[in-house]
């Protein structure tokens, strides 16, 4: 029997016990539950502090609203990334050309590792979802928009269309509602607007073995049906200058450490270990998800974590002589290992040695491994960066110097604004983020009342007002780095104030040093997915609050 | 756990996959518990998309997840594999009987973990060369290099034929 065949029945032998069961059914049901989020977003759990907290918030709102010109909420036009002059949209590998007077930029969103491609008709804002939603907004009747998005780990059975160029027919438009079912859903897109959407592979070489192959899901959106010939022919033209190269990762400020690992040049983790690796002089033979290092006619893979503390559970499996037989001081730090890796914890990080990846590769020896620790533990790691958050943000400041004034810290994605209120400009400062460009230019003077009115479903927009002095007899919790949803008082609908029916609150009221600190977040949506509350929850660790 | 008639498609969709990506799930991660972590992840996060799904691309959709899911998990799991693949597959002190099937099964989850995908979603799933490179976010020459060392590694312990 072949041995490819005897491994095929050996696997599937000793498998083929397993079963699913009643237990694995309800840790899912468990999962879905958790993960619903019951207890923290509730409907109408309004509490004392937080009846307290919106007679406070009404009381600094209402009079700035007034203050304000109402009405201001039709959509603004935003930046472009690229001047009608600009003929070439570029990001990671993938470029598309502009007819004369076309738009396009390519954008960054968290949540996803590679850049997405907006091309149109028409001046466009910042990407703030994939589903282009503002962008969409703008769509006018003439007008298409083209937006590329890429999607790693797919599959060829998932995918419509292979090769390039990729080229549309009227068919594609006849259906509005033709997106493929797998693919998230485009929702909204108007009755008399034309969609049509094709998932494509691409292979980015005539090498394909070895580079791997791209994956774009392409939405064309027309302003108005029936689409024309013409109008079709201007389209497939754009799309015939789409080129793919190989996959080239670009900084973008954004640390996607979860999803790409050391190829991300945004984090830390993976620049500090070449460094570590190069003061040791091994070669890095393959610097994908994992680094594959050389040396000396050792090869193995290596990884390294920022970790403050080994997590209790692995700690334990590193005492246990069981599991790994071995350990030798060097340096400061004890190296643990067995037949199949090393392992030791040099300041906030954690490195990884494992078996692999040729069938002939070794690990270190233990002489070639002493010059490594050393090196982990002589290359400085920069400051701690929180995974997803900028790096350049990410300098903390000195434990003796202050935050004079209320403001967030500039992060991809976000826009900020800080102001004052109250009868001297200078009494009260506050401080505003968006996740959404702000909808009218008073709101980067006042309170943001038109953005708030007109969030879309993925919009996000805080507002906190700088902390003073509360003598009120309400009784506030002390204020917890760092600051998140979780101190505060979240509704849905139908509270006091609500600015649109689409759009929920969270109120945080907390005392800091005697003082009151007021901060709001307001959602497009009544009850906001665990990633937007993830979102609000960064930007909240970015404001910078002045010490009372 | 017999079939339950069900109505509702997540429950139609465990009846039917929970077991075969549970089994896929155990040959990558070399654990019990690992695996069902990673299947269950997996279940939850398709639960909102479902009924989007087609019944006849859900399987790949599930094995895109779970293997998604274990490259995530990858860092844990090699650093844990000693003490699982022990606990699982091992038991094999002496030399390996070449018709021992268990051996060889053990021998499999030995590999390093980026060679034992190749070979689990070769030989185990039976996909194309084409279909783990996209399922592993390599090339295709990756995949046949890995599946190839494995192979020769076995194959000095294994293959009587040779």
């Amino acid at each position: 029997m072949r041995l490819e065949t005897r491994i095929q029945d050996a696997l599937r032998e000793g498998v083929a016990d397993v079963a699913s069961s009643d237990e694995a059914w309800r840790s899912i049901q468990d999962l879905l539950q958790q993960n619903g989020r019951a207890s923290r977003w509730r409907g109408r759990g309004v509490s004392a502090a937080a009846i307290a907290a919106v007679f406070l918030a009404a009381l600094i709102a209402i009079p700035l609203w007034l203050l304000l010109p109402l009405g201001e909420d039709s959509p603004r036009r935003g930046r472009s990334g690229t001047d009608p002059g600009e003929t070439v949209v570029e990001a990671e590998g993938v470029s598309i050309a502009l007819p004369a007077g076309w738009h396009g930029r390519a954008d960054s969103l968290r949540g996803y590792t590679r850049r997405i491609i907006q091309v149109a008709t028409f001046p466009l804002s910042p990407l703030t979802d994939v589903g282009a939603v503002e962008a969409r907004e703008q769509i006018g009747s003439g007008d298409v928009l083209i937006v590329l998005a890429e999607y790693i780990h797919a599959s060829d059975d998932l995918a419509e269309s292979s090769g390039l160029p990729v080229v549309l027919g009227l068919k594609d438009f006849e259906n509005v509602t033709h997106v493929p079912k797998w693919l998230p859903s485009l929702a909204d897109v108007p009755e008399e607007h034309g969609l049509a959407r094709r998932f494509f592979r691409v292979s980015p070489t005539s090498d394909p073995d070895h580079v791997p192959a791209r994956y774009f899901d392409l939405r064309v959106e027309f302003g108005s049906l029936p689409v024309s010939q013409a109008t079709l022919d201007r389209v497939n033209g754009v799309l015939g200058s789409l080129s793919v190269g190989e996959w080239v990762p670009e900084s973008d400020g954004i640390c996607r450490w979860h999803e790409i690992g050391m190829l991300d040049p945004d984090c830390p983790q993976g620049n500090w270990l070449r460094e570590v690796l190069a003061v040791a002089d091994f070669k890095i033979t393959d610097d994908g998800g994992t680094f594959v290092a050389r040396s000396e006619g050792s090869e193995f893979f290596i990884w390294a974590e920022e970790l403050n503390e080994v997590p209790e559970a692995h700690r334990s499996l590193l005492e246990d002589r069981g599991v790994f037989p071995n350990r030798e001081s060097v340096g400061s730090v004890t190296v643990f290992g067995n037949a199949q890796s090393w392992e030791w914890s040099p300041d906030r990080m954690h490195v990884y040695i494992g078996q692999g990846p040729s069938g002939d590769s070794t690990l270190p020896t233990l002489e070639q491994l002493v010059p490594l620790v050393h090196a982990s533990l002589d290359v400085n790691y920069p400051p701690t960066v929180e995974e997803g958050q900028d790096v350049t943000v990410a300098e903390p400041a000195e434990s003796s110097e202050q935050t004079s004034s209320l403001g967030f810290a500039a992060a991809g994605g976000w826009y900020t604004s800080a102001s004052s209120i109250g009868a001297r400009p200078d009494e009260l400062s506050v401080a505003w983020a968006a996740n959404v460009p702000f909808v009218s230019a008073s709101d980067t003077s006042g309170f943001p009342t038109a953005t708030v009115r007109a969030l879309p479903p993925d919009g996000i927009v805080i507002t906190a007002v700088e902390p003073r002095a509360y003598s009120g007899s309400e009784k506030f919790s002390q204020l917890q780095q760092p600051l998140a949803l979780s101190q505060g008082t979240c509704t849905s609908t139908n509270y006091e104030g609500q600015p649109s029916d689409n759009v929920s609150r969270c109120l945080i009221d907390v005392m800091m040093k005697g003082e009151l600190l007021n901060v709001a977040v307001w959602f497009g949506v009544n009850n906001p997915s665990e990633d937007k509350i993830d979102a609000a929850n960064q930007e909240l660790e970015r404001l910078e609050i002045p010490t009372p | 756990m017999g079939s339950v008639e069900t109505a509702d498609p997540l429950r139609a969709a465990f009846e039917e996959h929970y077991a075969l990506l549970l089994r896929l799930s155990i040959l990558l991660s070399g654990g019990r518990e690992a695996a069902e972590d990673i299947v269950q992840e997996a279940f939850v996060r398709v639960a909102h998309r479902i009924e989007d799904v087609p019944a006849e691309r859900l399987r790949a959709y599930l094995r895109q997840v779970v293997v998604n899911l274990w490259r995530n998990q990858l860092r844990r799991l090699v650093r844990e594999r000693g003490a699982r693949a022990r606990s699982l597959f091992d038991g094999q002190t002496d030399a390996p009987d070449p018709a021992d099937s268990t051996a060889l099964r053990a021998a499999v989850m030995k590999l390093p973990a980026q060679q034992r995908a190749c070979v689990v979603l070769r030989y185990y799933e039976d996909l194309p060369e084409r279909e783990v490179a996209a399922l592993l976010n390599c090339s295709i020459g990756t995949v046949k290099s890995h599946t190839s060392r494995a192979l020769a590694r076995l194959k000095k312990e294994f293959d009587d034929e040779a």
